[in-house]
């Protein structure tokens, strides 16, 4: 596991989420009340986006000779992504005060996570360069165009179909 | 140029726009057709789905205009004559060109989808559509410059992720005014909106913008000539931008025995209006419609100022059947008139599914109205009236709905409620009283009127 997680942080190009979760703390920190709500959705969906850039492999068509399951490497990278851009929207969520309950806001960060890893995991298994990933973010704004996307707690039931979806497009290239 | 060519033919082809546009026309047209179209709303409405393809054109003209630096391209582009200013010139050129195709490919079906609808409201305002266009190219200049600035293709979505915040948190423009891009709430008591003015400004921005992306290549005298002149149009252009003079009010009209009030532009509305409180206008005794005070289409008036067809009608009808019944706000549980005026509002909109609300007032610390409340739209920034009951607050039980159900049942009661119009809107008969007038076995309530349950 060390052997996998250690080059895999060293590996994975973190400019996007470094570039993103200062700007969605202070952001979450500075903005008026009235405004909680707007920025922690925006910081889901920017968190998301800036995840999955982690997917993309530089070294994709090396690694396809390594031992290692291409299925495994990518869920490794969506985990490390998932752990950073979560703990990133959680603790927004705590600074911007968001009055009730985080359960729903949380299903819809995770779906969007989600939504974004599917996006960006289908890009980079067709096409090379990190630009690829920027794909995750398409299923994101499209969820949200024209008006918003609705809030709720409905967004759980989409996690379980976006995991399958996610598990397909992390599987072997064959 | 000829690269210039291959570039527009290049994001013409573009999958990412073109999906963008779909998304963009279906969503918005399933949400306007709900509603009757009022041609400055849509025109807004239109433009504000077209950012979204200019969200789309913004990422394009980024990976266009950053081609040259993926890849190994940097290799194989420097044995070539052309340079990469010639080729940042090609993106600028080509990229706001197919923006704004595609924003008008937005703009143009969703405004004419509102015209085939009918009946249309308001004025059609080309320089505001046309801001929608201005939008996209200054999305293409944007995406170009960060191309050339930032070399990481996720500044792209910084960018179109900051612009949805501000349309989310910030759609009134309470903070930097015209100075935004796109202001996406429109609020109509305020006089039109400087549309033109404004396109000058996005237009201006878009080219200093390009001028920017040029001068990544070195400090060359036209750019920077370029853009400063641009930013010299726009910021006293953005500076003097306010609404327009509000237009002249337009005489009320009398349509079916009702006044109505309309506000300048919304006259084709009278004919609908008229229509769907025909049922009620139909049976009810000339002399009682003259009792209903004229019919303002204001902020908080009779007639809102935007009309969705199956709720508005039903928030219309509770003020005029109120008002021709006679009933006043307060109590009228077991009246005969307060039945009246459910039946008439039943005709406009059934009353199968409604309930006497258990709280008259709104609950303290209730998070959303009760049961039996209604919310009606008020105008097209989300200003809603949420209102206990049917009746623009009369109270009722829910014996009086059932007795109103009754009536609607009997095929025979708009004459007998006709012929006995006087003693039924009396405030002294009862229901009881008025059960052999009106045909009904009539059940009584339990004596509670606006008490909470």
């Amino acid at each position: 596991m060390r052997a996998l997680a250690l080059p895999l942080i060293r590996a994975v190009d973190w400019l996007p989420l470094a570039a993103t979760v200062p700007a969605v703390l202070v952001g979450a920190w500075l903005v008026p009340a009235e405004f909680a709500v707007a920025v922690v959705r925006l910081a889901a969906a920017l968190l998301a986006a800036a995840a999955a850039f982690t997917l993309v492999d530089a070294m994709a068509a090396t690694t396809a000779a390594t031992p290692v399951p291409r299925r495994v490497r990518q869920w490794a990278r969506t985990l490390l992504a998932a752990l950073a851009a979560g703990g990133a929207w959680t603790a927004a969520w705590w600074l911007a005060g968001v009055p009730g309950s985080p359960v729903g806001p949380a299903g819809e960060t995770v779906a969007a996570l989600l939504l974004a890893f599917a996006g960006a995991g289908w890009a980079v298994r067709r096409a090379e360069g990190r630009a690829v990933a920027l794909a995750g973010a398409a299923p994101l704004l499209a969820c949200g165009a024209g008006t918003w996307a609705p809030a709720g707690v409905g967004w759980w039931w989409a996690v379980g179909p976006l995991l399958l979806l996610v598990a397909a497009v992390h599987d072997d290239v064959t | 140029m000829t690269l210039a060519v291959f570039e527009l033919r290049r994001m013409v082809r573009n999958p990412l726009i073109w999906a963008a546009v779909v998304i963009a026309v279906v969503v918005e047209g399933a949400r306007a057709s709900q509603w009757w179209p009022d041609l400055t709303f849509v025109t807004v409405r239109a433009v504000t789905a077209s950012t979204l393809v200019a969200g789309a054109v913004l990422v394009a003209a980024n990976l266009a205009a950053g081609r040259d630096r993926r890849g190994g391209l940097p290799e194989s582009l420097g044995a070539l004559p052309s340079r990469a200013p010639a080729r940042t010139r090609a993106v600028l050129l080509a990229a706001p060109l197919a923006g704004a195709l595609a924003a008008a490919a937005v703009i143009v079906p969703l405004v004419g989808y509102a015209l085939l609808r009918g009946p249309v409201a308001g004025t059609f305002d080309g320089w505001e559509a046309l801001n929608g266009v201005a939008l996209a190219a200054l999305a293409a200049t944007a995406g170009a410059a960060l191309a050339r600035w930032t070399p990481w293709p996720f500044t792209s979505l910084l960018v179109i992720f900051g612009f949805a915040f501000l349309l989310v948190a910030n759609p009134r423009g309470e903070y930097g005014g015209w100075a935004l891009p796109w202001i996406a709430t429109h609020d109509a008591t305020l006089g039109p909106r400087p549309s033109a003015a404004h396109l000058l400004y996005l237009v201006a921005v878009a080219v200093a913008v390009g001028a920017v992306a040029l001068l990544r290549h070195g400090p060359r005298p036209v750019p920077a000539a370029v853009a400063a002149v641009s930013l010299a149009v726009a910021v006293p252009v953005v500076a003097q931008a306010a609404h327009l003079p509000k237009p002249a009010p337009v005489a009320c009209r009398d349509h079916d025995g009702l006044t109505f009030c309309p506000r300048p532009g919304h006259e084709p509305w009278v004919a609908g209006w008229a229509a769907a409180l025909r049922p009620i206008t139909s049976v009810v005794p000339p002399r009682a419609l003259a009792r209903v005070p004229e019919l303002r289409q204001e902020l908080y008036g009779t007639l809102p100022l935007v009309w969705r067809p199956g709720v508005s009608e039903t928030g219309v009808a509770g003020a005029v059947a109120e008002s021709a019944a006679g009933l006043e706000p307060g109590p009228g549980c077991g009246r005969a008139r307060t039945v009246v005026a459910l039946w008439l509002t039943g005709r406009v909109a059934a009353l199968d599914h409604e309930r006497a609300p258990a709280n008259w007032s709104w609950p303290p610390g209730a998070a959303g109205p009760g049961d039996g409340w209604h919310v009606y739209p008020l105008t097209e920034s989300g200003h809603t009236a949420v209102v206990p009951g049917r009746l623009n607050g009369a109270f009722y039980d829910d014996a009086d709905l059932a007795n109103a159900r009754a009536l609607l049942r009997d095929p025979g009661a708009a004459d007998r409620v006709r012929a006995h119009w006087t003693t039924l809107t009396d405030p002294a008969t009862t229901t009881v009283d008025a059960a052999p007038l009106l045909g009904i076995e009539a059940v009584t309530g339990r004596g509670l009127c606006g008490e909470p349950r």
